[in-house]
């Protein structure tokens, strides 16, 4: 079977599941022309009546023909379904970790982090399938919450300072990065993604502070990641100019 | 160099719709117009390019800023035309569409138009859509285009001002201001998540006029009257209540203050009902529903309405706050007053199209989508000689819609009836 072919049937199916039109009716409680010519009346349930053919041409006359819908009751599902599939897994998962935990290794309760890894998981893949805020957005957002979820997880586990020293400042070069991916992607509205890039400002001026108070005790990636963003911001105002400062006024316009 | 895209704030209402929009309260309404042919999708895909590419306003998508959200103009390609496949009112997602906020859909002879209420109101949806469908009927029909230009219509206003803030003066009187006390919410066992019942009522305008004449009412005063008299028998049973049945009615404000924004530009009234003693007669709901749309419909209580609308919008000490916290106090405020409201009923107007594209427009219809606390809707309009009432509602029970009907009957308005099948 062609292609052409396997279209014609599959339009020829479509059209089989269409709903098909239905001559009017009247309904002797509600004494009202029933449009959709079911079995009852929408509004008492009572059985209409049908509606002869001079009085059903009469009727398309003084408010026209039959205007019927779709059947839309299937649209709702596939997002629903990913959800609770991984909705499943996670909790099967989280519980099958508790019982190892507890059963092999109870001294050290690793489950919990694995867990709070898992809700992480799920609310970032809730938030990405049911938000409808713009790319840049969702990015920061995911930035900003990884930042804090390796922070939170480093104070859970001794505060060897490994969060703010390493995965921190990896995580903002990984931002520049996506900033950079982006910008390129989107030549034409570069200028978008630069609240993002104000936003990784921040976090290195951030890390700047924990430097110049001393909290960092390996300061290479750190030192790296506030002079990569520094260069970026800088090369972004000199080139971008006039759709900077365009952006900026749109931007936060008071 | 390419041209830098156009970029504005949003009015006074828009500024509420991104924050309290939802899958659940879309704040979308439906326009549509019911041909007399099969609708052809090529045609009216490209009768939307060509009229999309006039229509600034509807160019847009909607940006967020760090104080306020803001439209910047839209260059991307325009929103694909697609078969209707969905409830009426859905939800818009600002990041797909091609990030526009409105869509066409088709469905047989049907033509619609969906937009979010932060574009414009019902106003600048109509124009849209009309010129829509001279566009569509001029490609469709090439014996109109040798009669008729292929441009807008003459007379369309393309402005786009903000007319709350062009019109605002600070008043000294709050009174009229919405108020945040209870009304009654329409409960009761719902349709499944995400369905949406559409009931269309089919009047003819003659007999509805002499209905509201017989009482000595307006139309609009009439339909809402016996919208609030069907929840009063049906929902409060006739008994005496404490809190009132509230319901809202939009009141277009271009012919008060001489605008033709493509903006929004309406405010609310309430048509206010506290039955405090049993058994109200039809009469008695009916003349005093009347009254007090009557006594709230004047230029001094609108512009009260409108002042405290922009009041907190124009405070200098207002507008720096971060929009998070905008948006937190937007929410709080409107979670509030919104169980004030038991239900909207709109009359979009009489709709006139010129008179060669006539004969291939049999009828249109409006749809509201649900709010919070309002768990049902009304939408009215006209064309011709035929007016066309439509409910929505996310309610299984539709007793206060058949009780509706039931008391325009006994007025002598008969009634043809068509839904969208939720139902069945």
């Amino acid at each position: 079977m062609n292609k052409t072919e396997k279209k014609s049937e599959k339009k020829t199916k479509h059209e089989n599941i269409e709903p098909e039109i239905k001559h009017m009716k009247m309904c002797p409680q509600c004494q009202a022309v029933l449009y959709d010519g079911n079995e009852t009346c929408p509004l008492c349930h009572c059985v209409p009546e049908d509606l002869s053919a001079e009085d059903e041409a009469r009727v398309t006359k003084e408010f026209g023909a039959v205007a019927p819908y779709p059947d839309a009751k299937k649209k709702y599902r596939a997002v629903k379904i990913v959800l609770r599939i991984a909705l499943f897994v996670l909790i099967l998962a989280a519980v099958a970790m508790l019982i190892v935990n507890y059963t092999v290794t109870p001294t050290i309760k690793w489950s919990f982090i694995a867990i709070a890894g898992e809700a992480y998981a799920y609310i970032m893949l809730y938030y990405w399938l049911k938000n409808d805020s713009g790319f840049a957005a969702k990015v920061a957002l995911q930035i900003f919450s990884t930042a804090a979820l390796v922070y939170a997880v480093d104070m859970l586990t001794g505060n060897y300072g490994w969060a703010l020293q390493w995965a921190i400042p990896g995580i903002i070069l990984l931002g520049d990065g996506f900033v950079f991916l982006l910008m390129m992607m989107n030549r034409s509205r570069w200028h978008s993604y630069l609240l993002l890039l104000i936003l990784m400002g921040v976090c290195s001026i951030a890390l700047a502070g924990f430097f110049i108070a001393g909290h960092l005790e390996h300061k290479l990636v750190a030192m790296i990641c506030i002079a990569v963003t520094g260069i970026y911001i800088l090369a972004t105002v000199i080139f971008g100019q006039a759709k900077i400062s365009t952006e900026l006024k749109r931007r936060f316009h008071v | 160099m390419k041209k830098s895209p156009a970029w504005e704030k949003l009015d006074n209402t828009a500024l509420l719709f991104p924050v309290i929009a939802t899958e659940g309260m879309s704040n979308v309404y439906r326009l549509s117009a019911i041909l007399t042919e099969d609708v052809d999708p090529a045609l009216l895909k490209e009768a939307q390019d060509k009229v999309l590419a006039q229509f600034l306003s509807f160019r847009m998508r909607l940006r967020t800023g760090v104080f306020w959200y803001y439209f910047e103009e839209n260059d991307k390609k325009p929103p694909q035309v697609n078969e209707e496949n969905d409830f009426p009112g859905a939800y818009i997602n600002k990041s797909r569409n091609n990030q526009y906020l409105f869509r066409v859909t088709y469905y047989k002879k049907r033509i619609n138009l969906e937009v979010f209420h932060a574009l414009t109101d019902g106003f600048g949806g109509l124009v849209f859509l009309k010129e829509l469908l001279y566009q569509y009927l001029r490609l469709k029909h090439p014996e109109l285009a040798k009669i008729e230009k292929d441009c807008l219509s003459p007379g369309v206003f393309l402005d786009k001002e903000d007319s709350y803030m062009k019109n605002f003066r600070r008043s000294v009187s709050h009174d009229t201001a919405y108020k945040s006390k209870k009304a009654v919410t329409l409960k009761g066992e719902k349709l499944p998540k995400g369905e949406m019942g559409v009931v269309h009522g089919y009047f003819k305008l003659a007999e509805v006029k002499a209905a509201a004449k017989k009482y000595g009412i307006t139309l609009n005063q009439f339909l809402v009257g016996t919208y609030v008299y069907a929840m009063y028998r049906e929902y409060l049973k006739g008994a005496p209540s404490d809190i009132p049945i509230n319901c809202c009615v939009p009141v277009d404000l271009r012919s008060y203050y001489e605008s033709h924004t493509m903006k929004n530009f309406f405010v609310m009234i309430s048509a206010e009902f506290k039955p405090e003693k049993d058994e109200y007669t039809y009469e008695e709901v009916l003349l005093g529903i009347a009254e007090t749309l009557k006594k709230q419909t004047n230029k001094e209580n609108l512009d009260n309405i409108l002042s405290y609308n922009v009041s907190n919008e124009a405070n200098k000490l207002l507008r720096p706050i971060p929009l998070f916290i905008k948006n937190f106090a937007i929410r709080s405020v409107y979670e509030s007053t919104a169980y004030g409201t038991t239900s909207t009923m709109t009359n979009v107007g009489k709709i006139e199209l010129r008179e060669p594209y006539e004969p291939y427009v049999e009828r249109f219809n409006a749809m509201l989508s649900m709010s919070k606390g309002q768990n049902m809707k009304g939408a009215i309009l006209s064309y011709k000689d035929m007016m066309v009432l439509t409910f929505t509602t996310v309610l299984a029970d539709i007793s206060i819609i058949k009780r509706f009907y039931s008391c325009l009957r006994k007025e002598g308005v008969n009634a043809a009836i068509e839904t969208n099948g939720v139902w069945d």
